[in-house]
């Protein structure tokens, strides 16, 4: 939309249209208008017309000569006269009187012509005349002669300069029209470029849109799957306390403290679950503040992996250190362990029971990678890109508990740290994800928006195991 | 018809058939192939020579005045490129000339008496009803004027004709006309 308004909006492209429109029509006419002047030349039959009367006044003058000396009028000789004649009727006459004027020699071709006409008689008795009277009538004769060759050297002079005279007209009017054409193909590229961005400020925001269906989609999602698994402990531990209620005085101490603690289990699971929502939410606001401190990581990570096996009696989970891993890493290790908890959960979660979860903690030139491994279910090709998306659930994982935070949390957390979380399918089955953190200068992002003394920063809270 | 059985009345009879018919062969009027024309009494006129079938000098059909008149008239009223305003001429048609002469060509070569010639495609005749002239204003056409002949084209009833490719055709002092 702004696109379209920067190049002068819809009253732009509308003028735009317009005068495109106009200048194409302009062109038309000033086209066709050459086109028209390029007939009705005239000058050219003109001096055709002249010049006939030069070599007609030429050959009676031979004609006569021919004739006085056989001695007798010959038919050529009257012929000839009567040609003349009629070039001389065509030069008084019509369009070719009026040119004959306007280059100012209809006057003596006119008066000669006369003279001719009065010597009739003479020139067509010419074997009869007197040396004297012949050489009057060469003279006339040649005078005419002259005179029309005086009248087509004018008429091709006045030619030449209106054909100079046209081309200076037609070269302008050429020139207009490739003006006009070059502005008609500005104006088409600026009409046209318009039109795709237009096109393509459509197409974007037909995007955003389908973008932000999806999001909203994703969070109604996440809604009703929140309080699915928000109602399902929570009825669970209600329906436990009413039994306790009914059943109280019949019920033995064992049963009773059975009970307790299973609410209690589930209590700390309902917790945990807020919790995990709880730190998205904050890492997105970038509310989360990194504490680093020296650490022995392999220490921690050997302390995360005996609570889950605690909480799993029955799952075996095995570690493997590289001799290079360094004892001593400056690192946050409550954020560190929070992603080793969540992988090893997952781990667990998502394999069968009997089958082994690894741990592998190694040095990469300056990174340490811990590589959490499973023999599970795995994760489906067309879902591997997705998997560390909020709110994303596998469709293996729908019977499961769980709202989808856990490895989006994480793969924040290890960027904050500095690192990085992937994935990759493991052979024959399961599913490998590593966590890679640098070493030593350990670059974290500084909490973005809040200013240290802000009471709101607080410490993740470490849920149970 | 009974026949006679007489063999001096089968003769008589035949021979009379024979004369009568001899007769009507000799005196018809309808014009066959190669039948000639009429020879010019006065100044020869016009000239037409080539692909023609009617002749009246060897392989020429030359005409005077008088036989032209004898051609169907024709009348037309146009301007002209080389006279002002519109002009009135009488004359026959150059298509009823070919068929006087049983032209068979595509084009015509014409001679002016001043040595113009120009090429003129038969077609032309058909399709514009071009006229030659002999008189111009109810005035004859001379020679020391365009005639005696004049081929004149309809200009004002076509647009085509205002092109100046059949300015060229209006040949004045027309005299010979050679059929291709």
């Amino acid at each position: 939309m702004s696109a379209a308004r920067g190049l002068g909006g819809y009253p732009g492209s509308l003028a735009a249209i317009i005068a495109f429109s106009l200048l194409l029509g302009l062109a038309f006419i000033r086209l066709s208008e050459t086109e028209e002047a390029v007939r009705n030349e005239i000058g050219d039959n003109l001096l055709w017309v002249i010049s006939q009367g030069q070599i007609e006044a030429l050959r009676l003058r031979i004609e006569f000569s021919r004739a006085r000396n056989a001695g007798q009028s010959t038919p050529e000789l009257a012929k000839a006269y009567d040609i003349l004649l009629s070039r001389l009727v065509i030069a008084e006459e019509g369009p070719q009187r009026r040119y004959l004027e306007r280059i100012g020699q209809f006057d003596d071709i006119r008066r000669i012509s006369e003279a001719v006409r009065d010597r009739e008689a003479a020139i067509l008795d010419a074997p009869l005349l007197s040396a004297d009277e012949a050489e009057r009538v060469h003279q006339l004769l040649a005078e005419l002669a002259s005179h029309f060759g005086r009248a087509a050297n004018e008429a091709m002079v006045d030619q030449w300069d209106e054909a100079g005279q046209r081309l200076d007209q037609r070269h302008a009017a050429i020139n207009q029209i490739l003006f006009l054409v070059l502005a008609i193909v500005v104006l088409g590229a600026f009409i046209s470029l318009r039109m795709i961005l237009a096109l393509r400020a459509e197409q974007e925001s037909r995007t955003t849109l389908l973008r932000e269906q999806e999001v909203r989609q994703a969070y109604r999602d996440f809604v009703a799957l929140v309080s699915h698994q928000f109602r399902t402990p929570l009825s669970i531990i209600d329906s436990s306390m009413q039994r306790l209620i009914r059943q109280a005085g019949s019920m033995d101490e064992n049963e009773v403290i059975e009970r307790a603690r299973k609410s209690r289990t589930t209590i700390r699971r309902l917790t945990a679950l807020i919790d995990g929502i709880l730190n998205s939410m904050k890492l997105d606001a970038g509310q989360i503040e990194v504490d680093p401190r020296d650490v022995d990581v392999v220490r921690e990570v050997e302390a995360a992996i005996a609570r889950h096996m605690e909480a799993h009696p029955d799952r075996r989970i095995e570690i493997d250190v590289d001799d290079e891993v360094p004892r001593e890493i400056e690192i946050d290790p409550l954020l560190l362990i929070e992603i080793v908890d969540n992988l090893l959960s997952n781990a667990l979660k998502y394999s069968p029971a009997g089958s082994l979860v690894t741990v592998n903690v190694h040095r990469s030139a300056d990174d340490l990678v811990i590589e959490v491994a499973d023999e599970g279910i795995g994760i489906a090709r067309s879902e591997q890109a997705r998997v560390f998306e909020r709110f994303f659930r596998s469709e293996a994982s729908r019977s499961l508990e769980g709202v989808g935070m856990g490895l989006h949390l994480s793969k924040g957390i290890a960027e904050l740290l500095g690192g990085s979380l992937d994935y990759r399918e493991r052979r024959p089955r399961g599913s490998v994800f590593r966590l890679k953190i640098p070493i030593g200068t350990n670059p974290h992002r500084a909490a973005p928006s809040i200013p240290p003394a802000s009471a709101e920063i607080e410490r993740l809270p470490r849920h149970g195991a | 018809m009974r026949i006679s059985a007489s063999a001096i009345g089968d003769r008589a009879y035949t021979g009379a058939i024979v004369s009568v018919c001899l007769l009507l062969t000799i005196a018809s009027p309808a014009r066959g192939e190669g039948d000639p024309l009429p020879s010019p009494e006065g100044e020869a006129l016009l000239v037409v020579e080539g692909l023609i079938s009617r002749t009246n000098d060897g392989e020429r059909a030359v005409f005077d005045r008088a036989m032209l008149a004898e051609l169907p008239p024709a009348t037309l009223e146009t301007s002209t490129v080389v006279t002002d305003g519109v002009q009135h001429f009488e004359g026959f048609y150059m298509s009823d000339l070919m068929e006087a002469v049983e032209a068979d060509g595509q084009t015509i070569t014409a001679y002016a008496l001043n040595d113009y010639v120009i090429d003129i495609p038969i077609s032309d005749f058909q399709r514009f009803d071009v006229v030659v002239a002999t008189h111009m204003n109810g005035t004859q056409l001379s020679r020391r004027d365009k005639g005696p002949l004049w081929i004149v084209y309809p200009r004002d009833s076509y647009d085509i004709l205002g092109d100046l490719r059949y300015d060229y055709r209006w040949v004045w002092q027309l005299h010979r006309i050679v059929v291709k």
